[in-house]
């Protein structure tokens, strides 16, 4: 599931896919934005997200800060990359911190669902909105 | 007071159908509240998608349709389409029959699925629209199959329509 991109991710150069944006705010902090469903570049997204971890991997990162707030939709294909993600965290002794709008049902109903798969790998932030950092991609 | 209407929409494959299926929920109800346009968008999207992936293929490019009917108690949206396989439908027909049989069972079986695909990331496919219209959106599914015509319905209280 991987498919061909232009740049490996920097921090603090956004990059959009789709209507997507994913912005690498540190080494150890992304910022997710937008919304993503079948034609949004899909596979796209897994493989930078796939990026992510081997990124967090390589470096030695032990906790990894993912800020989903926001995304305002994803579709189920999504949610999957989250799984799939909090298991290689899981495989690979490091952990997630997602930090979610509460207001936002798809946020607050799923992540505590996905925390459940793996409570010792999982941290769950429920912040306000007005703590948001807008991010413009190119 | 709201009076009862129906919108329809013919789905097509082509770039950029689940961003028309998008557009289409959010006209439809822009007389409810925030919660209702935030699961009848996750509806819509979730339904289109699949019809976009699981519709059969010979009629053009034609995928599918997908109504909503929104009155001051409720809102449905419902997708109608002719299948590609018939254990595509029959599938949707009895995980739709599971999700009403479990008690609370929207939640559990949503994270029942999570599970699977946890331990086993190696699954095709994701298989989460419908749990998630009924965990995340509230829905009331219901779905039938007669040969080739899958229709899947989906139903919740139209809270805040005006």
């Amino acid at each position: 599931m991987t498919e061909k991109m232009d740049e490996e991710l920097k921090p603090n150069v956004p990059i959009r896919v789709g209507g997507f944006r994913i912005y690498l705010k540190s080494d150890s902090a992304v910022l997710l934005g937008g919304r993503l469903a079948l034609q949004d570049g899909g596979r796209e997204v897994a493989a930078r997200l796939d990026e992510l971890h081997h990124r967090v991997v390589t470096r030695k990162v032990g906790h990894f800060v993912v800020d989903v707030r926001e995304v305002d939709f994803v579709n189920s294909s999504a949610i999957r990359f989250f799984v799939d993600w909090i298991n290689k965290a899981k495989k690979n002794d490091y952990r997630l911190s997602f930090k979610i709008d509460p207001g936002v049902t798809w946020q607050r109903l799923s992540f505590s669902v996905l925390k459940s798969l793996a409570p010792e790998t999982v941290e769950i932030h429920s912040l306000p909105a007005e703590v948001l950092e807008h991010v413009d991609c190119e | 007071m709201l009076t009862a209407s129906e919108r329809a929409l013919r789905l097509v494959r082509k770039p950029g159908a689940v961003e028309d299926a998008c557009r289409f929920a959010e006209l439809a109800t822009s007389s409810c509240d925030g919660a209702c346009r935030e699961a009848v968008t996750l509806a819509a999207t979730e339904l289109a998608e699949n019809l976009l992936k699981y519709c059969e293929r010979t009629r053009g490019t034609f995928a599918g349709t997908l109504s909503i009917l929104l009155d001051e108690k409720q809102v449905c949206i419902r997708s109608h389409n002719a299948v590609l396989a018939d254990g595509d439908a029959e599938h949707v027909v009895a995980l739709v029959s599971r999700i009403r049989a479990t008690p609370g069972g929207a939640r559990h079986l949503y994270r029942e699925r999570l599970r699977e695909l946890f331990e086993a990331p190696q699954l095709p496919r994701a298989q989460l629209g419908l749990l998630r219209l009924a965990y995340e959106g509230g829905f009331e599914l219901k779905a039938t199959f007669e040969r080739p015509m899958l229709e899947v319905a989906a139903i919740r209280p139209a809270l805040g329509a005006e």
